[in-house]
This record gives structure tokens, C-alpha cells and sequence, in this order.
């Protein structure tokens, strides 16, 4: 969505103008799912190293969560809700799987070999991986490419 | 090209100060200060590979060529665009040229070499077709760039033979081949890599039937034919063949070669040249002509070869850049090339004049020029009975129509009573474009009359391409003088009746109608004609006929597969479990849902719901991430293709027909089913999933071994597939256009 065409009626809730308004249960049905479904995305993220999950499990759930979104309010809103443009949030992805390389070769050890920390925390202590990272990076590129590609499928329908 | 009307823009300084680097170069060379030297650094020691250079005399030669015209083009360049606001990106496309250039002469490494040789070729690709608005120029651009390109190819192909050959062979080497590489000579491997290379000098040389661009790429700025397509880059080619020639020289084929070609393409050029009334054209053609002589010279005997090439080498870029420059000085003030409205012309341009009377000299081979030498070599050869008749003939030839030529450019449009029409500018030309034509002449004419400062040079060059033997050439002076007076004669005689000879060649269609240039038009015709027709029979954007071809194409790939396999035996859920039986279920409820279904949308859920009845039974079969997974992809693509669907409108043209459908479905699924029933009957080979059951948590710290496969062990290939992912995420994006919205938005 380009900056300079503002819609004031398009908030969270409403559809956007020129489309039938759906009906108010399928509404609080989307409003309830969008976050449960990023939530259920980013731990199926975190916990993806140890129990079934992952990041193209988790890219493939926040996918749904816009989806969602996207087919009931119209791409449009989906985009806003996204805020960030799709192929950016897919190249950002990209990106921060190729860093989470980089402390190793620094390191003096093959790239993409991943180092552990723990992070003492409240009940427990927190374990950080930079393949966590690198699963984050699959994430956002899986949400990223395939989101950008159903939202332009949408808009060009 | 005449200036460009328009708003007046100053050079900058870069750009008027630009000879400077050529003038360095020459100076080193001039000077002595690049004495005989290699030097290399490592770039890829497993292939042997180096970033390899070496300058011996051939190098410096060619270095004091590159550099000297080079000043005279740097010089001459800002004074032809002056005022043009593109003049800054010709000085930098030619300066970058310069060091492509160097880079090439200087390689040792045939790698090296080969860089910056297809680094030349696209730079000649953009200085061709530097005026983008003329079709003309991007028409010869292309033409240049698919010649000279296939030609690269062809020479990084020879050079993988001879390095397979020759493993680590530099051209270093090819002086004493038997010593670094005994076997080479006898391989018919290397041979065949020799004849490749061949074939890549030759594009670049301009050699029949690989000549048509050059001529072609006279739509180029003048300063850019005078340095690429006359003195410097169409040489690389006949460089090539010069350091291959020690090597070779002893070998029947490769002299035949070199001798029939460069005799052929000598004497093809030189009728074409008559051909012509544009006086850049007609110096385009007497260059390859030039180009063909010199190759023939290479393939010579040794002894005689090296000093008459190099002599040859040198004294065709004296005198062609001179004349090049003039036809740019004749084109500037008078706004034509033709010869039929050009005469008279020394009042105009005295200083052109003068170039092109001392160019004049030594192109028509006169005793006092450099060019001179070549003849006596070929002479020579033919004295000793060394070599065919037809070197002789084609030499006699050439110069004939060389002294036509020179005469044509100085005599005709130079002298005679002006051409009263032509409206001739007020202003004298600038010291730019008058002064680097007659300076060049000067040094070719001043080296022509006294051999002295140059003799050494000329001598270390020839002993890098013919290390043994004599090097001084005996000159015969009754055959010279035989030769001479055949050649002054015969072209007299043409430059006299040029326009009777010129109309009687003109009509000679059949040259156009056989050539290879009219082969070049048609195979470019053909290329596009054969691409739309595959695309029309392959892209016909029926859907159904799109998933028929992959189903039977699928299925004749697994076919011979499992006709090998072992017959699978009849397999039986040890359990009983009511998730697996509820999983079946849902598969076999969503194939007959999407079989029944009328419309496109019924068959989508009944093909979402056999997804997510396998994403059951992978869930209680043991594999809970697959389950996750598939259920995920499930969701995903029954939205994707929802979306899809909106779009889609049924196949106007018949689709496959009932029985097609049938058959491609039943051999795609049964092959398919029968292959993992093949599968699983097979014992299983468990070596991978013990050594990643036991690695996974020691050494990537996961429990989940596909996820760590994923991120940890092959964490290269995700990274590469998340990639892929994104540019196809990203190339979608152009192909659907939003409605409506003209703007690209993510």
C-alpha cells in the first residue's frame, strides 16, 4: 500500500470500502485467529529445536494468520496489519540466516555453525542458539514470499 | 556520427587529461622500464588456475601499439564529441577498453587471458552500439557481440581441452612445448583444443566466414573504429595465433589452415572493399584483408613468420588509425563519407590531408614503409618453394588493391577541384582531431624510412614467435622491385577505372546472397521463428493439457524404474489404529469428494481434505512434524489455489479427452503407488538416521533431528532454498500486476 493514499475508514475490524461486509461472527473469528496463529507460529518456532516444529512450520502458520485476514477483510487490511511489505519482510529473512552464520566464521569454524548460550532467567535459565536465529530467518522468508505472492493473487483477481 | 545538436557541454578534466595513462604506458614501454618478467598470483590452485602474467617482446610490442594509438585516440576522442554530454561515458568505456586490452596482452594464464578477452568483447558490444538510438548501431552491436561471443565460447572451450591435454599449460609454455609438456603434440585432444582456439581468434579477427561484423561495426564512433576495430582488438585474434604458432607451426593442418583462411579471407575483403563507396567501410574492409594477411604470414615458415608479422602488425596500425581518423575529420566537416561527393577536400582539412598522404605511403607498401617487409617475406617463401601458389597470388592481390585503396583516400578526396555543394564549416578543425592522425603518419612513415630505433624491438618480438632460426630477413631487391612495380601498376590501374570496377562488382549479388553475413540474417530469423514455435506448442495455457504431459512424463521416467524393482508384498498396519484407520478415511472420503465434485471449487476441498487425511496418519504413524508440516502446506495451498481459482476460466479449445485423462491419471498414480510399495519392500538402510539419531543432540544441541538437519547439518542448503524462495517470491510479483495499479507494490 503506498503511503499517500490513506483510507480513514480501513481500521482493524472493518472491511475495506466496496466490499460486503462479512458477517460479525466470521469477523471475531478472524480478530480472535490472527494472533492465536502468529502466537502458535512463533512457538512452534522456538520450541522446534527439541519437539516437532520449526521455522517453515511457523513461516507456513503466520502464512494462515494473514490469509485469514487477507480473505476476509481484503488484502488491503492484511497489509496494513502486516505493516511491513511481504518481499521485505521475506529479504530481512534472507538476511538474518546468512548473519546467524557469521559468528562462527569469525569464530575460525565452518559458516553456519551454530553456537549456544544460556541466558539466566527467571524459572530457568533461557537457551539462546544462533539456530534459533537462522530458524527465525526461515520464518520470515517462508511469510514473507508466500504472503506477498497470495496478497498480489488477491489484488490481481 | 556528426555531433549531436543540443546544449554545448565542457569536457571534464578526467576526460581531456585522459591520454595520460596511455602516455605513461608508452613511455614505460619506450624506455625499457618492463623488461622480460612473469609474475603470478594464486587464484584457484586446485585448477591450476592462476592469476598468470608475463611480458616477453611480442607483449611489448603489442603494449607500445595499444599505448601509442591509445594517445592518439585519447587525444582525438574529446575533440570528435566535443561538446556532446555522452563524450564522459565514451572516454570511460574506452578507457576501460585500454585496460581490458593491457590485461590481455599481459596474460600468461590462459584463464587470465580469457577474461579479459570476453572483457573486450563486450566492451566493443557497448562502443559499437554507443549511439543507442540508432537501430543501425545496436543491429551491429549484436551481431558483433553473438560473433565475438561465440567465439569465446568456442575459445574456453579449446582451452579446457588443451589444459585437460596439458594439465597447467600456460602460453609461456607453447615456446618450448616438448619440454613442459612432452605428450601435448601427440594428442589428438590438444588438437582439438588447438582448433577451437582457432576458431575464437578467428571471430575475433575478423578471419571468413566469421567476418561479417567488422565491417558491420563501422556504425561505431570513429575514434572507437580507429583503436578497436582496426589497431588493437581485432589484432588480439591474430595475437592468439601468434603465441599458439610456435607450438604449432611444425603441424600440416594448422599451417594449412592458417594459410588457406587468411589467403581467402585476405583476397574475399579485398573485393568487398571495391564494393563499397563509404570510405569507412572501404577501410573497414581493407582491414580484414590486413587481418587476413596476417594470419596467412603466421602460417609461413618460422624464421621468415615472426619478423614479417611483426613488422606487418606495426605498420598496419600506423597507417589505419591515421586514415580512420580522417575519415572521422572528412565525415565531421563535410557530413558524408561518400567517395562520390568527396573531392577537393585539402583546402578544407590541409592537416588531414597531409595524414592521409603519408598513411597513403606506407599502406600502399612503398619501399619506404614498414609494410614493405611483409611483402618481402611472403615473396621470399614463394622463392623457396616453401609454400602454395596461392600465398603468392592472394599477396599480389591484396597490395593491389591496397595502393587502389590509399590512392582512393588521399588522391581522390583529398586533390581535383572542390565539391561546391558541400557545405564545408568556416572553422578550421580543432588541434585534437588534426593533430593525433598526422603524428601517428609521421612515426609510421619516420620507422619506414629508418628501421634503426625499432629494429630491436621488432627482432625480440619475432623471438617470442619464432625462437629458432634466422631472424634477419634477406631483402631481394629485383623481386621487390618486381613485386612493387606489379602492385603500384595493378593499382593504379584500378584506382583508374574504380568507378567501371566498382560497378561491375557491384552487381555481383551472389557475394551477398551466399555470404555469411545473409546466413547470420537468416539463423537470427530462424532463432525466433523456431522459439515461437516451441512456445506456441509448448505454453498453449491449457491447464489440463499442462498436468497431462507432466502426469505421463512422470510416469515413463518411474516406468523403468520399477519395472526393476522386486514385486512388493502385500503390507498390513500391524495395529490397528483408529487414528491411521481415521486418516484413511478422510484420503479416500477426499478422492472420491473431488472425483464426484461438478465444480473446480468441490475438487479443491476434496483434494484439501485427502492433505489433511496424510497429515492424520502421518501424526499416528510415528512422524508428528510431517504432520504439522503437511497440515500447514495443506491450509496454505487450498488458499493459495482459491485465490488462484478466482481467476481461472475454463479452456475454450478442447481439453484432453475423457480417455487421455483416464489413462494419464491411472499410469501416473499406479506407477507412483507401485513404486512405494517398491519401497517399502526394500530392506532399509538405517546408516543415515543412526548417525543423525546420535549426532543430533551432542552435536547441534536439538532433539528434533528434522529440524536440525535443517538448520544445523544442511543448514547451507536451507539457507540456498529459503533463498530461491524469496527471488521466486520476488519474480511473481512483475508477473501479477495489480489491477488497476500502474505502480510496482510490494
Amino acid at each position: 500500500m503506498t503511503p499517500g493514499e490513506p483510507d480513514p475508514k480501513a481500521v482493524e475490524g472493518q472491511s475495506a470500502p466496496g466490499r460486503p461486509a462479512p458477517s460479525p461472527i466470521v469477523l471475531l473469528a478472524t480478530g480472535v485467529l490472527y494472533p492465536a496463529l502468529l502466537l502458535a507460529a512463533v512457538l512452534l518456532t522456538l520450541r522446534g529445536h527439541h519437539e516437532p516444529g520449526g521455522g517453515f512450520v511457523g513461516g507456513l502458520f503466520a502464512t494462515v494468520a494473514v490469509m485469514t485476514v487477507a480473505l476476509v477483510q481484503g488484502p488491503k487490511i492484511a497489509r496494513r496489519r502486516l505493516r511491513i511489505p511481504p518481499i521485505a519482510l521475506a529479504s530481512v529473512g534472507v538476511l538474518l540466516a546468512l548473519c546467524s552464520g557469521l559468528p562462527a566464521l569469525i569464530a575460525g569454524e565452518p559458516f553456519l555453525t551454530h553456537a549456544v548460550g544460556y541466558l539466566p532467567m527467571i524459572g530457568g535459565a533461557w537457551k539462546l542458539s544462533t539456530a534459533l536465529l537462522f530458524d527465525f530467518g526461515v520464518l520470515l522468508c517462508v511469510l514473507g514470499a508466500v504472503t506477498g505472492f497470495c496478497l498480489r493473487l488477491l489484488e490481481s483477481a | 556520427m556528426a555531433a549531436v545538436e543540443g546544449p554545448s557541454v565542457p569536457a571534464p578534466l578526467w576526460v581531456r587529461l585522459a591520454w595520460l595513462a596511455p602516455a605513461a604506458l608508452f613511455a614505460a614501454v619506450a624506455t625499457g622500464l618492463l623488461p622480460d618478467s612473469e609474475w603470478r598470483i594464486p587464484w584457484v590452485p586446485s585448477l591450476l588456475a592462476d592469476f598468470g602474467f608475463r611480458i616477453d617482446g611480442l607483449t611489448r610490442l603489442m603494449l607500445a601499439l595499444i599505448s601509442g594509438i591509445g594517445i592518439g585516440v585519447f587525444v582525438y576522442a574529446p575533440g570528435y564529441l566535443a561538446g556532446d554530454p555522452r563524450l564522459p561515458r565514451l572516454m570511460a568505456l574506452l578507457v576501460a577498453f585500454f585496460l581490458a586490452m593491457v590485461g590481455a596482452v599481459v596474460a600468461d594464464d590462459p584463464w587470465t587471458l580469457l577474461l579479459f578477452w570476453e572483457a573486450t568483447s563486450v566492451l566493443s558490444f557497448l562502443l559499437v552500439g554507443f549511439d543507442r538510438a540508432n537501430v543501425r548501431a545496436r543491429d551491429a552491436a549484436r551481431h558483433a557481440l553473438l560473433i565475438t561471443g561465440f567465439g569465446g565460447l568456442a575459445l574456453l572451450g579449446g582451452l579446457v581441452l588443451m589444459q585437460q591435454s596439458a594439465p597447467g599449460l600456460r602460453l609461456s609454455h607453447l615456446v618450448h612445448l616438448g619440454g613442459t609438456h612432452p605428450g601435448a603434440l601427440t594428442d589428438p585432444v590438444f588438437h582439438a583444443g588447438v582448433a577451437l582456439v582457432l576458431v575464437g581468434a578467428f571471430t575475433k579477427s575478423a578471419q571468413f566466414p566469421f567476418h561479417a561484423w567488422l565491417p558491420g561495426a563501422m556504425t561505431a564512433p570513429t575514434p572507437v573504429s580507429a583503436y578497436l576495430h582496426s589497431a588493437t582488438m581485432v589484432k588480439l585474434g591474430v595475437y592468439l595465433m601468434a603465441r599458439l604458432d610456435p607450438a604449432m607451426n611444425g603441424v600440416d593442418w594448422w599451417k594449412n589452415t592458417l594459410l588457406a583462411v587468411g589467403a581467402f579471407t585476405a583476397v574475399f575483403a579485398s573485393v568487398q572493399t571495391l564494393r563499397e563507396r563509404d570510405i569507412k567501410r572501404i577501410l573497414a574492409w581493407s582491414t580484414v584483408a590486413a587481418l587476413g594477411t596476417l594470419t596467412m604470414l603466421l602460417g609461413l615458415s618460422e624464421p621468415l613468420s615472426g619478423v614479417a608479422f611483426s613488422a606487418f602488425l606495426l605498420a598496419h596500425a600506423l597507417y589505419k588509425a591515421p586514415l580512420f581518423f580522417v575519415a572521422g575529420n572528412l565525415d565531421h566537416e563535410a557530413g558524408t563519407r561518400q567517395i562520390d561527393h568527396l573531392r577537393g577536400m585539402r583546402r578544407a582539412l590541409p592537416f588531414s590531408a597531409a595524414a592521409a598522404v603519408l598513411a597513403g605511403v606506407s599502406m600502399a607498401g612503398l619501399p619506404s614503409s614498414l609494410g614493405v617487409v611483409a611483402k618481402d617475406a611472403i615473396k621470399l617463401a614463394e622463392a623457396s618453394s616453401d609454400t602454395y601458389w596461392y600465398v603468392g597470388t592472394a599477396s599480389i592481390a591484396v597490395g593491389i588493391v591496397a595502393v587502389a585503396v590509399a590512392a582512393v583516400a588521399t588522391l581522390r578526396i583529398f586533390f581535383g577541384p572542390p565539391n561546391d555543394e558541400l557545405a564545408t564549416s568556416a572553422h578550421p578543425q580543432s588541434l585534437r582531431m588534426s593533430l593525433p592522425p598526422l603524428a601517428i603518419a609521421l612515426v609510421g612513415l619516420f620507422f619506414g624510412l629508418w628501421h634503426g630505433p625499432i629494429e630491436g624491438s621488432l627482432l625480440e618480438s619475432a623471438r617470442a614467435i619464432a625462437p629458432f632460426g634466422r631472424l634477419e630477413l634477406e631483402v631481394v631487391w629485383p623481386t621487390r622491385l618486381e613485386s612493387l612495380l606489379l602492385a603500384v601498376g595493378g593499382g593504379a590501374f584500378l584506382f583508374w577505372q574504380w568507378d567501371r570496377v566498382h560497378g561491375w562488382l557491384e552487381r555481383l549479388e551472389a557475394l551477398d546472397i551466399i555470404g555469411p553475413a545473409s546466413l547470420y540474417e537468416r539463423a537470427l530469423v530462424g532463432v525466433k521463428k523456431g522459439a515461437g514455435a516451441v512456445t506456441r506448442a509448448t505454453q498453449h495455457g491449457i491447464l489440463g493439457r499442462y498436468v497431462g504431459v507432466l502426469a505421463i512424463a512422470g510416469a515413463a521416467l518411474v516406468l523403468p524404474f520399477v519395472a526393476r524393482a522386486p514385486l512388493p508384498t502385500a503390507h498390513a498396519f500391524a495395529p490397528a489404529d483408529a487414528g491411521l484407520a481415521a486418516g484413511c478415511i478422510a484420503v479416500l472420503g477426499g478422492a472420491g469428494l473431488a472425483l464426484a465434485a461438478r465444480d473446480v471449487l468441490g475438487r479443491l476441498l476434496g483434494a484439501g481434505l485427502v492433505g489433511m487425511g496424510s497429515a492424520v496418519v502421518f501424526l499416528f504413524g510415528g512422524a508428528p512434524d510431517v504432520a504439522f508440516t503437511q497440515l500447514a502446506v495443506e491450509t496454505v495451498f487450498v488458499i493459495v489455489a482459491a485465490t488462484a481459482l478466482r481467476r481461472y476460466v475454463p479452456a475454450e479449445r478442447p481439453r484432453l479427452t475423457p480417455n487421455w485423462r483416464l489413462l494419464a491419471a491411472a499410469a501416473f498414480g499406479g506407477l507412483l503407488s507401485f513404486a512405494s510399495l517398491a519401497v517399502f519392500a526394500a530392506p532399509f538402510d538405517t546408516a543415515l538416521t543412526d548417525f543423525f539419531a546420535g549426532a543430533s543432540v551432542p552435536q547441534a544441541n536439538g532433539r528434533n533431528v528434522t529440524n536440525v538437519v535443517l538448520v544445523d547439518f544442511r543448514a547451507l542448503d536451507t539457507l540456498g532454498e529459503i533463498t530461491v524462495l524469496m527471488l521466486v517470491g520476488l519474480a511473481a510479483l512483475p508477473l501479477l500486476r495489480r489491477k488497476g495499479a500502474k505502480e510496482a507494490n510490494t
